[in-house]
């Protein structure tokens, strides 16, 4: 038998294009081919678990996933192509990859596409329902920016449907929101997967698949008390947790067993033993289950509490033959499909990233319960918070870009758990500028990716240089690029009193960003449970520009931090300063800081008309900042179940530039905000407008402010490529728009599991000024987009 | 408004006498079978209209000794033998809701009634129970499970 010899890079394009060229309509949806760079001789044998295959003659391998992200033994194939003319030899089917067990490298080359390429974008059909579904949350590299945990409990005399509608919000949890199973606590029955009606249980009734959730425990009194007392020692200030209860009631309480119960006022002495975190989400299905929502409101200790229920406490709640209709839709909506994949119609409310909040769930299950007889409950505290509570990692993580050089160009900061680097464009790859493991010290800061978090990049010193905020359950810590390494110019531990702050990063948020004083040098806004506080780098330390306590009135606006969502700045009104704009359920307002606190020159309630945009911040998103019309001030982009609007503050209100219904269209972009994920606003095309990046199941493009309405310059559906990348929305995630090779159309960020890219607009469509697939060592930077935090 | 009366021909009881005094000797299976036949139709009759409309209505056809025991989450002392009807008020939603159990005397006849909120037992009734009146249009689903006999 002869060696393993390399194969030549002309005969693997045309392998390429043979092996693509045979792929069928249906086939290119589903399959994904990789092809090995290795020439295999004659007598070469892959062992495959409980076979083998041994290779007939010489030949070049393209290895075909008919089953991309199934555990193996799936269908697959290996295509054996001559190594000299790139012609198909001769195919086997197998259930198990060439590389189970490592060896034989495999460089992928197609993925599966959207269904159906239209050439205008069309009403989406349930057949790529799954493309609806919000994509699940990038690696966490950090477990410091918060943990979320839950309780999910079905009581010992549950039927077959309360364990669906578990196994339901399991998977949701799981697969789309990304918690950790070890998390969650699932306390069913007598300790296994069954109920009283149906044991066993036979297969998950939502797709017909074997049940993935895990049980800890029976649902026992005892057993519940003992998650609780398991997450009081783990739940941490920033920390989620979400209890679902579904199964039966009694006007007296929770059942356990068929003789026992859990009152409303136990549950909540429960509850209140558990430390502050950031949200307790209480969701409860049974029967008389609104009686739990006071006690639990009064009781819970948590920054942010919402409760949730099908019924009031005199209503008995609905069943099904399967999953009780109340549950179902609201995780459903939490899920972004019905249990079976299919899509829902007249989707629940999203805010940009396409994600539901617990409120919009909610309401979204109230409006479409079928169940008879129930009447969905909901009520949060502070009034209204439940809008800006999402199961996915909140607030969304920093922007993790900046000229950290000052050569005009940005880079790009990316952790791993192996550590940190910092890469810049060259052409159409990147450099490396440093990079480092855990446990190097950046003069006193310890690198360690388990526990360090960016909060931030900006120009601290006012010479154009991007440093790095970093925070740790230690304290914070502002890093420059020094060389081919990273020096700490700022460190301040928790618990130092910085004015009227004291800082305690383990409750603190910290942005956005921006020079609030106009010197030239940016400072650090922060909120956290005491108030609000502008922090400025002061040698190696921070000093407070503004440090004001929860309840004062900046300017007009009344801040209480848990109440109130900051962010972003810009300088709205055109006069050279940065301002931030500020919500919470009673409106809206621009804080600008002013002395020791903030002055607010424009705040307007719910229910102001900005032009023809009727202001609701229960279900408007506003954000996205930018210069839209190039005349030097920002402007608001603005969404709502209705449309879009962009909006000017224009003295102490604002007005609307532009606004929109849903189903209008932009040159060739149908608009519709529940199907819309809304990206960076940069300016894409060069010139001083910037345009709006946004992406769907169809495909991606750039709407720009055109008059009073929106152009598309830039569109392009599904399936096409720019230069080498294949746009592909179900799994291609967007990053942040800047000027990563200095010029002044900025190209967008994109990785999705082949690797990386950077996408920048070429007349109509898009070209991608760099690319690579993962395994690409960017200098001693090795890619791969499934743990690399950018 | 119709009803169905679901006991077939084919109904086969097993009944347990264990403790149940005979009215007489020589008491036939048959007698017997015409005795649940007598007792579901006196439990039909004791429906109101909107029971009959909206719930759908058990018979264990199995007589219960003398004594005590527990009903519906209900404690009873009963003198006579006797058969328990179960009369579900909303089928198909989750417990506890609104039900009704009738005890009826073997010897008598007579029937007497009491409100619950909660089913025989949580699960699968065991074999002996059967429906005996349910709204035509009611789904499958909503009727409570029983172990095949």
């Amino acid at each position: 038998m002869g060696t393993i010899t390399t194969l030549d890079d002309a005969v693997a394009v045309k392998i390429k294009q043979e092996a693509l060229a045979g792929l069928s309509s249906t086939d290119a949806k589903s399959v994904s081919l990789a092809i090995s760079r290795e020439v295999h001789p004659q007598g070469h044998v892959f062992n495959l678990v409980d076979t083998k295959m041994t290779v007939r003659e010489k030949a070049a391998l393209v290895f075909v996933d008919h089953k991309p992200g199934a555990n193996w033994g799936h269908p697959c194939s290996y295509q054996f192509h001559d190594s000299a003319t790139g012609k198909l030899l001769y195919k086997e089917d197998a259930l198990f990859p060439p590389n189970l067990a490592g060896g034989t490298p495999l460089s992928p080359f197609h993925v599966p596409v959207a269904s159906e390429i239209p050439a205008q974008k069309a009403t989406v059909s349930p057949a790529i329902a799954e493309m609806l579904v919000p994509l699940p949350p990038q690696p966490i590299v950090s477990s410091a920016i918060e943990q979320r945990y839950a309780i999910l409990w079905t009581s010992q005399i549950s039927n077959r449907r309360h364990v669906e509608d578990l196994e339901f919000m399991w998977r949701a949890l799981v697969n789309l929101y990304g918690f950790t199973p070890a998390n969650i606590y699932v306390l069913c029955y007598n300790g296994t997967l069954g109920s009283t009606d149906y044991n066993p249980l036979g297969n998950w009734a939502g797709n017909n698949t074997p049940y993935q959730m895990q049980v800890h425990a029976a649902a026992t009194v005892a057993n519940l008390q003992a998650v609780m007392n398991t997450l009081s020692g783990k739940l941490k200030p920033k920390d989620l947790l979400l209890v679902h209860t579904n199964n039966h009631g009694s006007p007296s309480g929770l059942c356990v067993d068929d003789s026992s119960v859990i009152t409303p006022d136990q549950f909540a002495t429960m509850v209140a033993g558990l430390p502050t975190c950031r949200t307790l989400a209480v969701t409860m299905e049974q029967c008389y289950s609104g009686a739990f929502q006071g006690p639990v409101l009064q009781k819970s200790k948590a920054t942010n509490t919402v409760f949730a229920s099908a019924v009031p406490a005199n209503l008995e709640s609905a069943g099904a033959a399967h999953f009780d209709p109340w549950a179902e839709d609201l995780i459903a909506a939490l899920d972004g499909a019905m249990p079976s994949g299919a899509a829902l119609t007249n989707k629940p409310t999203s805010n940009f990233d396409g994600l539901i909040s617990i409120k919009a769930a909610c309401d979204w299950a109230k409006l479409t319960d079928t169940g008879v007889g129930d009447a969905p409950q909901y009520g949060d505290n502070p009034a209204g918070c439940g809008a800006s509570i999402f199961l996915g990692t909140q607030p969304a993580r920093a922007d993790q870009t900046g000229d950290v050089n000052a050569d005009g160009c940005v880079e790009i900061v990316v952790m791993s758990p192996w550590g940190l680097g910092i890469l810049e464009q060259e052409g159409p790859t990147f450099a490396c500028l440093m990079l480092a493991p855990n446990g190097t010290r950046f003069g006193q800061w310890l690198l360690n990716t388990a526990d360090n978090v960016i909060a931030g990049l900006a120009d601290f010193e006012g010479n154009h240089q991007a440093g790095i905020l970093m925070t740790s359950p230690w304290g914070l810590g502002i890093l420059q690029l020094s060389g081919s390494t990273l020096t700490s110019t700022v460190m301040v531990p928790n618990g130092t009193k910085i004015g009227g702050w004291t800082l305690d990063t383990t409750s603190d948020y910290f942005g956005p960003l921006a020079d609030y004083d106009g010197d030239g040098r940016a400072e650090i806004l922060v909120t956290g449970p005491s108030g609000i506080a502008v922090l400025k780098p002061s040698g190696s330390t921070l000093t407070a520009l503004a440090a004001q306590p929860n309840g004062t009135r900046l300017g007009q606006w009344l801040f209480e931090s848990s109440a109130n969502t900051i962010g972003p700045a810009g300088d709205y009104d055109g006069d050279g300063k940065i301002e931030v704009l500020i919500t919470s359920p009673w409106g809206v307002g621009i804080l600008r800081q002013s002395g020791n606190t903030f002055a607010c020159p424009m705040l307007q309630p719910n229910g102001t008309r900005f032009g023809g945009w009727l202001l609701d911040t229960s279900n408007n998103n506003l954000g996205r900042s930018a210069d839209y019309d190039g005349d030097g001030a920002d402007e608001i982009l603005a969404t709502s179940p209705w449309g879009i609007g962009i909006l000017k503050v224009t003295g102490s209100t604002m007005n609307s530039v532009m606004l929109a219904p849903n189903g209008t269209r932009f040159g060739g972009w149908l608009f519709n905000s529940p199907d819309d994920i809304i990206g960076p606003a940069s300016t894409y095309t060069g010139g001083k407008q910037a345009g709006l990046m946004v992406s769907s199941a169809w495909g991606i493009g750039v709407l720009q402010l055109s008059g009073g309405t929106l152009g598309a310059p830039a569109m392009q559906p599904n399936g096409t490529r720019f230069g080498g990348w294949l746009l592909n929305t179900a799994d291609n995630r967007f990053g942040e728009a800047a000027s990563y090779d200095g010029q002044q159309a900025t190209g967008l960020l994109v990785t999705s599991p082949w690797g990386i890219g950077i996408l920048k607009v070429a007349g109509n469509s898009f070209t991608s000024s760099m690319l690579q697939p993962n395994g690409t060592r960017f200098g001693g930077w090795l890619l791969n987009t499934a743990d690399n935090q950018f | 408004m119709k009803y169905l009366c679901s006991r077939t021909a084919q109904l086969i009881l097993a009944l347990t006498f264990a403790t149940v005094e005979q009215a007489g000797s020589g008491e036939t299976d048959v007698e017997r079978m015409l005795d649940f036949q007598h007792l579901e139709a006196a439990v039909i009759a004791e429906l109101t209209p909107q029971e009959r409309a909206t719930s759908a209505t058990y018979l264990n056809e199995s007589a219960e000794p003398a004594g005590a025991a527990t009903i519906g989450g209900h404690h009873v002392t009963v003198d006579q033998p006797y058969v328990v009807a179960f009369v579900d008020q909303k089928p198909g939603a989750n417990w506890m809701h609104p039900c009704r159990y009738m005890l009826i005397d073997l010897r008598t006849d007579h029937i007497t009634s009491f409100e619950s909120d909660r089913p025989p037992a949580f699960g699968v009734l065991p074999s002996t129970w059967h429906v005996i009146a349910r709204p035509p249009e009611l789904e499958e689903w909503r009727l409570l499970r029983i172990a095949p006999g």
